[in-house]
């Protein structure tokens, strides 16, 4: 349960130049809501970086550090020592990433930041593509969706990230979405009370970059949540998972058809798409009826 | 050597420190479109003949306050008890739940509260005592809600009862097993604390007349109910152990001996006719038959208490209708029936039942209950110009007016549906008219303003505590406009059933108990509650320009950062949040 | 009493001397034994704080700039294709004016494949806006690494110091390395501010427009100049007390001298052999050490080469489609002035190729026969 004055408190403010109906803006902010005024953040290039606004002002009001494109990780875990090296503790430190910055250029500094565990809250703002400049295809960009520099659809499936990061036995790893709200914020009071390297991968909602009208942003979140293309659940020590909302199981096609980026799509791309997406469900709760 | 300590305040100026709020950019001005927060009437209340606000009585449980949602319930309803066991609940077939899983378990929960809840009768008390007194004839659900409005709104009211007892049908029609007369007393006292006076054994036409109590009394209202029963008209109705299924109920409530031999036929398919047949179970008949003329779909009777009526072994011959009763030496012996097959739907909408010829049968039978409707004894309004339908219901607006100035008439007496809810919802349309009337209102106009929809009752809520409610009563939520994905399917928790029914035609107990604490939290959190702002904080949790801000009775906007995105009002699960503005 | 190392650990020990609190780094030929020492020190307690084993270069540097701006005293070292995977980092470190210390052991940078000594890796690091020093051996190392901590947290820029690749890094010296006590007396604990003060909130780092950039970039330039009174007064203090100091440069026997020998880094020692060997035979010749190359002593120079008629630049290093990168910093520096020295780059020992002192004498003496300078580098090798 989250208490009241957390979700009251605010560490974001207004006035930010993110895009109408942002994901990211909204999935940031219930972070933050989360870890408090004792946290510093690291964001990279990304719409994040965008948002957090340009001198001499700042979105947050914590302290924050503009890290480069494929070093979230590490610049975290530079900050995390030396907070320890300080003395000073209780201190959360957030590294910000989108999919670019995570499942494409920083994906080895993650690794060796996980491999070390070192103490930070990694969270992957997964909106599936480059949206910052401008929505081209990233490892995180589903198979066949259009973007910029997959006009005719993108080959190859999505990365599974997190089938990655269980590669790192990190002490704690999640997926998230904004759609979910309560559930994320959950999430991240576990993952901050947890010392080590705790990875957060949400599902960003990207009105611009999806092709879909503002208003949606939010509930195609809960659409992929509901439709099982994008299951909540916990993976603990990367062995143990915990599916953490058990989704309504409605078609996919809901989740898609709102959204431009898929409009090219026909009966049988969805169709196989449903497979693939129960096929994966079917997976995910093998694996967590088998933990504990 | 002059070391050189390099401070924070040195360092600002070699790279980029900043300290500046984003606040000072009005993104508001992006959009001219903001959310506007509109709480809604829910379907449920729609469907509800007495108006209960539902989804608000639900959210008030929902953050523990079942005394509140009591509360809401007896804004609308003097006998949530009642109801909560008797309502034949039209709220259900409504809910939006059920085009997600099933419906949410209204009267169980209203049940729940009049048995659980606790009322504060001195905040139910009018604040102001006016001054023209109102006479109310019978004391029936029409009649008690009439009064507890009434006085409500301030003004002081008599209730003339014929029988000994007040409660009208609900005392001397339904049985024990389905409400319990404690519950009904209870439910009456409160309405006697509030300051209404009941003089029972009072009789109009007889103890007192009409002419007396218009000439004491600024205003009437007639709710009398149809305590005359109607015959199957057939030949042998006269025979000795054919009974009227109305009175047959009373004589039981009143204890008297009744001595059923093997073999009861009830005719008919309403609510009095199962209750006829589940009592004469009771009263020790080992074979129950009902005959009804229409087939299964139409029976006017609750599905569950037909289902009850069967576990408890009572035989329903559908498509069947009475042809004649036979007896031998003055005595019923058997009865005639005749098949039926439906045809093209009559006046009603139902389907005309049409006899096949010569499908005739005989049943044996030892008594037959005729229980085939009632309607209303009005001999006591012989002079007083009231007109009288071709039905023989006394002939009102749809405001409850007669075409008497000051008497006003409900319940079954003016035709109505025949249900306890129906009946409740006349006495609060009458009690309104009446105050209109007596404070020279155009009552139409009046109604308009706290109509529930194009229904048939109005907010008692709106017009007594305007200041806590603020629901739309003229839009209700579709259930397309829900947010559903905020939502988890759920079983739906039935009362539970606390007689087996072999055990239950030994006596009057009741068969069905209240739902327990843990079942009715799982219906409360289960509702929807469609139209009413929860508080849930989504929208305010959403907003990805953190322009929503908590007020202390809900949300507001700042209108100098919402981009209009309007997520907010598509992600709303209550369908409460409309955009405003021009694109 | 001198202590005979290896330049890496020496190195190594200057760190641990400097109460280094943070130390984040990769392995990489030459430079590795630097790191292997600082993991002993930490396994044994002598390195109080904590040392990150990166997966790269580029996240050591990050992990370095992230906590020197948290307010520690940080440490990495590095070579060839390690600061060249940095190099995004080296700018970032700059432009964030963190007091980050870092050791590159020269080597040649790939292709081909090769490990000996050239400045090229560091050199062609000019412009990311570090201070460079490069040193003559693993004596002048210590000390370096324990002046530049005391200069970069002074002028908050981030300090390179170099040393050749297998001739500094790996030889054995005798060292004299200070006592704890003492360096502890010169430099001061650390005490750097923390930019993520979570009770004085800023975001650092952002975006800035295209003139507040200008700003930025003018005033990392106008303090990177007022940076040269500080290194000067370190080094007077350290000389002082320690009884050893460099300069920006070292100037033997230049005013007025024939002929000058510029050189640089490790090839200093043998060049002093030539210089010494030609003075005997009677040249009139001088030596110029060239040590900090960033910020690029101008006016000493200017100063130390008054009145020379030529110069011999040795560089072990190469721009391609230029010349030697030393060569190039003289002649500008020399340019403002009326009379100034003809100028012959000779490009030797890259790789670590063998440099003897015959082979400099010979360059000496060319350039003294030469009447104009030839427009090309000379380029001086073995035969393979």
């Amino acid at each position: 349960m989250m208490l009241k004055e957390e979700l009251e408190r605010e560490y974001m403010r207004s006035g930010h130049m993110g895009c109408p109906g942002c994901g990211v803006a909204t999935t940031l902010r219930l972070v933050l809501k989360v870890l408090g005024e004792r946290t510093i953040v690291v964001i990279i290039p990304g719409c994040h970086a965008v948002i957090s606004a340009n001198y001499p002002n700042s979105v947050l009001k914590v302290p924050c550090f503009h890290s480069a494109f494929e070093i979230a990780a590490p610049t975290a875990a530079g900050i995390s020592n030396a907070l320890k090296i300080r003395g000073e503790e209780g201190i959360n430190v957030l590294a910000v990433a989108g999919d670019g910055g995570t499942f494409d250029i920083g994906l080895q500094s993650l690794s060796g930041a996980a491999d070390r565990n070192e103490d930070f809250i990694y969270l992957c703002l997964d909106n599936e593509a480059y949206m910052n400049t401008g929505i081209q295809s990233s490892s995180s960009t589903p198979e066949k969706v259009w973007t910029m520099t997959t006009p005719g659809g993108r080959k190859g499936r999505k990365k599974n990230l997190m089938q990655i990061i269980a590669g790192h036995r990190m002490p704690y790893a999640a997926t998230v979405t904004m759609g979910k709200p309560l559930d994320l914020m959950e999430k991240i009071e576990k993952a901050k009370n947890i010392r080590g390297t705790k990875f957060i991968h949400a599902l960003v909602p990207c009105p611009t970059g999806w092709r879909m009208a503002e208003n949606l942003s939010a509930k195609s979140a809960m659409l992929a949540v509901e439709s099982k293309l994008f299951p909540l659940y916990e993976l603990i020590d990367g062995i143990n998972f915990r599916i953490t909302h058990e989704p309504q199981g409605i078609p996919v096609k809901e989740y898609i058809k709102i959204q431009g980026r898929y409009r090219h799509f026909t009966d049988s791309d969805v169709e196989a798409l449903q497979k693939q997406v129960d096929e994966e469900w079917e997976r995910l709760v093998e694996k967590a009826k088998s933990c504990i | 050597m002059d070391y050189i300590k390099i401070t924070i305040e040195d360092i600002k100026p070699m790279s980029p420190f900043s300290q500046g709020s984003t606040e000072i950019f009005l993104t508001g001005q992006w959009s001219s479109r903001k959310p506007l927060y509109v709480e809604k009437t829910s379907p449920c209340r729609v469907g509800c003949p007495v108006g209960n606000d539902i989804s608000r009585a639900f959210y008030l449980a929902s953050k523990g306050d079942l005394d509140g949602a009591l509360k809401v319930f007896r804004e609308e309803n003097p006998l949530p008890g009642v109801c909560g066991r008797v309502c034949y609940h039209p709220c259900e077939s409504l809910c939006n739940r059920k085009e997600f899983d099933s419906s949410i378990n209204i009267r169980g929960f209203e049940r729940f509260l009049a048995d659980n809840g606790r009322m504060n009768i001195a905040e139910e008390m009018a604040k102001t005592r006016k001054k023209e007194r109102v006479a109310i004839v019978g004391s029936g659900p029409a009649g008690l809600s009439a009064a507890y409005h009434l006085v409500r709104l301030g003004f002081p009211v008599t209730v003339f009862e014929a029988m000994a007892e007040p409660g009208g049908m609900l005392m001397y029609g339904i049985p024990a097993y389905r409400l319990p007369r404690d519950v009904l007393k209870r439910e009456i006292d409160y309405i006697k604390a509030l300051g209404v006076e009941i003089k029972t054994n009072t009789r109009i036409g007889k103890d007192i007349d009409l002419a007396s109590l218009k000439r004491e009394y600024q205003a009437l209202f007639i709710s009398v109910g149809a305590h005359k029963a109607q015959g199957i008209g057939v030949e042998g109705e006269d025979l000795s152990g054919v009974m009227d299924g109305i009175g047959f109920l009373r004589d039981v409530h009143l204890g008297k001996r009744i001595r059923l031999n093997r073999r009861v036929i009830v005719v008919g398919g309403g609510n009095t006719a199962i209750d006829c047949a589940r009592v004469a179970r009771r009263k020790g008949a080992k074979e129950v038959t009902i005959i009804y003329r229409r087939s299964m779909t139409e029976m006017p009777a609750l599905k569950e208490d037909i289902e009850w009526a069967q576990r408890e072994g009572v035989k329903i011959m559908v498509l069947t209708a009475p042809k004649r009763i036979v007896g031998t030496e003055n005595k019923v012996s058997s009865i005639e029936c005749i098949r039926m097959e439906l045809g093209e739907p009559d006046g009603t909408g139902r389907p005309r039942p049409i006899p096949i010829s010569g499908s005739e049968f005989v049943l044996p039978a030892d008594v037959v209950i005729s229980a085939v409707g009632q309607s209303p004894d009005l001999g006591f309004l012989d002079d007083s110009g009231i007109s009288i339908t071709k039905r023989g219901v006394i002939e009102t607006s749809f405001v409850t007016g007669t075409n008497v100035d000051g008497i006003f008439a409900g319940g079954d007496s003016s035709g109505n549906k025949a249900y306890v809810a129906d009946a409740i919802a006349s006495g609060k349309m009458g009690a309104f008219a009446i105050k209109c009337y007596l404070e020279g209102e155009d009552v139409q106009k009046e109604v308009e303003k706290y109509r529930i929809m194009d229904g048939s009752s109005i907010s008692f809520g709106h017009i007594l505590s305007p200041e806590t409610h603020k629901a739309d009563l003229r839009s209700t939520v579709p259930y397309e406009k829900l947010n559903t994905l905020c939502f988890q399917r759920e079983k739906r928790e039935d009362n539970p059933e606390i007689l087996k029914p072999y055990r239950a035609v030994r006596g009057f107990g009741e068969t069905v108990g209240s739902l327990n604490r843990e079942g009715m939290d799982r219906e409360i959190k289960r509702c929807f509650k469609c139209g009413t702002c929860t508080q849930c904080d989504l929208c305010f949790l959403l907003c990805p320009d953190i322009s929503i801000v908590k007020n202390e009775d809900g949300y507001g906007t700042k209108k100098d950062y919402c981009k209009g995105c309007s997520i907010c009002a598509t992600s709303c699960p209550r369908n409460v949040i409309e955009i405003g503005g021009t694109i | 009493m001198k202590t005979l190392l290896q330049g890496n650990y020496a190195v190594a020990e200057a760190v641990r001397l400097s109460r280094v609190q943070f130390v984040a780094a990769y392995p990489i030929t030459p430079q590795t034994p630097i790191y292997e020492r600082l993991s002993d020190y930490e396994l044994e307690g002598k390195l109080k704080g904590v040392m990150m084993r990166t997966e790269s270069e580029h996240s050591a540097m990050a992990a370095c700039i992230s906590a020197a701006l948290t307010g520690v005293r940080t440490f990495t070292a590095t070579a060839s294709q390690g600061i060249a995977l940095m190099h995004e980092m080296l700018h970032f470190a700059s432009g964030n004016r963190v007091p980050v210390v870092m050791c590159n052991v020269n080597r040649v940078v790939a292709i081909p494949w090769a490990f000996g000594s050239d400045q090229s890796d560091s050199l062609s690091q000019r412009d990311t806006g570090w201070m460079q020093f490069y040193c003559e051996d693993a004596q002048e190392a210590v000390d370096t690494v324990i002046q530049a901590y005391k200069i970069a947290e002074q002028v908050f820029f981030p300090v390179m110091v170099c040393i050749d690749g297998f001739f500094t890094s790996h030889f054995l010296e005798p060292i004299d390395i200070p006592e704890q006590e003492m360096v502890d007396r010169f430099l001061p604990p650390p005490d750097i501010p923390n930019r993520f003060d979570i009770k004085n909130p800023a975001y650092v780092g952002n975006v800035v427009s295209p003139e507040q950039y200008m700003v930025f970039r003018q005033k990392s330039f106008e303090d990177m100049e007022k940076a040269r009174g500080v290194i000067k007064r370190v080094d007077d203090e350290y000389r002082e007390i320690f009884g050893r100091g460099y300069g920006y440069l070292e100037a033997v026997d230049t005013e007025g001298a024939d002929v000058v020998l510029a050189t640089s880094g490790a090839m200093t020692s043998t060049a002093r052999v030539a210089v010494q060997s030609l003075k005997d035979k009677g040249y009139d010749v001088g030596l110029l050490k060239l040590r900090t190359f960033r910020p690029f002593p101008t006016k000493e120079i200017q100063e130390a080469l008054k009145g020379v008629k030529k110069l011999a630049v040795l560089d072990r290093n190469i721009s391609i489609g230029k010349e030697g990168i030393w060569c190039q910093e003289l002649k500008a520096a020399l340019y403002p002035l009326k009379e100034r020295p003809t100028i012959t780059n000779y490009i030797a020992g890259i790789c670590g190729a063998d440099v003897s002192p015959e082979m400099i004498e010979e360059m000496v003496i060319n350039t003294l026969k030469r009447e104009d300078a030839p427009e090309l580098p000379v380029w001086v090798r073995r035969d393979q």
